[in-house]
């Protein structure tokens, strides 16, 4: 939305949920990107839901890249998720083409789903399965 | 005879009777032994972007469902979510709650898309939602632990009306 003020920041950042991970890209010490992975609840702890945004400046450098194969480690490598999804807007063709390149794949279209510039936008959703982790290799006894 | 109406305190115990039928949790992302106190907290509480509704029959409450309004850019858009006890199935419960729902929406609300999740093995719930225009508009993979399996979900919308023709899709 327009107008966001400092307030909604800070409460983000200094009153971080427990089932939310946030990461920030920094280039050149300048927060410039912010990712989340939203853990899911209950029957939908095996998934995860992401989200990443970058500064209208510094797009076309990696940084979504970089920020989405962090979320993507945290995902895999440290909670062990079996799902991800996240939401893209259709006319956001590099955002979708670098998901499908980390595995995503498209699973539907949210019709009318938000509004943009003054229009009703729909909503592509994608996700991504991967098998969860198995034991370590080596002798249990 | 069935009769919609605002959840009260009084029906606290039904509801926690509904939400731990088999059949419900089958069908809706809920878990086991679902305490009182969950249900007490959702019924009392006051958000003005929740419209929740009860189905009574003969005095007691044997359906639970509500309307979500989405913020923000998605101010237009509502969520609906559907319970109906174990032994009340094929009353036409679902029906009445799920018209109940669009006319809030459609008339009083004036939201402009419907959406909901349904497990795509739930037959009667997808014909139902069908009845009243939701279409399938994707599939989610894996996505709710249904006795130890992962399983798939339907998301379904429904655009108003009028707004039909101008869908892109």
């Amino acid at each position: 939305m327009p107008y966001t003020g400092e307030a909604f920041m800070l409460k983000r950042l200094s009153e971080p949920s427990p089932n939310v991970h946030q990461l920030v890209a920094a280039w050149d010490g300048l927060a410039v990107g912010m990712g989340s992975l939203m853990l899911g609840m209950g029957r939908r702890r095996h998934s995860g839901d992401i989200f990443l945004f970058i500064h209208d400046d510094y797009w076309g450098r990696g940084i979504g890249r970089a920020l989405l194969g962090a979320l993507l480690d945290l995902a895999d490598n440290w909670y062990g998720l079996s799902r991800i999804g996240l939401e893209a807007s259709p006319s956001n063709d590099r955002a979708i083409a670098l998901y499908e390149t980390h595995g995503f794949v498209r699973e539907g279209l949210k019709r009318a789903d938000v509004i943009l510039e003054g229009q009703l936008e729909d909503s592509v959703v994608m996700g991504r399965i991967r098998l969860a982790p198995a034991p370590a290799e080596g002798d249990p006894t | 005879m069935i009769d919609i109406r605002a959840p009260e305190e009084r029906d606290i115990q039904a509801l926690t009777e509904l939400v731990n039928c088999p059949g419900v949790r089958w069908g809706a992302d809920r878990l086991p032994c679902t305490p009182r106190s969950w249900v007490e907290a959702q019924v009392m509480r006051q958000d003005a972007n929740a419209h929740p509704i009860v189905a009574e029959v003969e005095g007691r409450a044997i359906g639970w469902a509500a309307l979500r309004q989405k913020p923000g850019r998605s101010r237009h858009v509502g969520s609906l979510g559907i319970s109906v006890h174990d032994d009340f199935q094929g009353r036409g419960i679902g029906r009445a709650m799920t018209a109940a729902l669009i006319d809030l929406a459609d008339n009083w609300l004036g939201l402009t898309r419907l959406e909901l999740s349904v497990f795509t093995d739930n037959d009667p719930a997808i014909s139902l939602y069908r009845a009243f225009g939701f279409v399938i508009e994707g599939t989610s993979r894996a996505v709710f632990l249904r006795d130890g399996q992962l399983i798939d979900s339907h998301l379904m919308g429904r655009l108003k009306p009028e707004q039909q023709q101008k869908s892109t899709a």
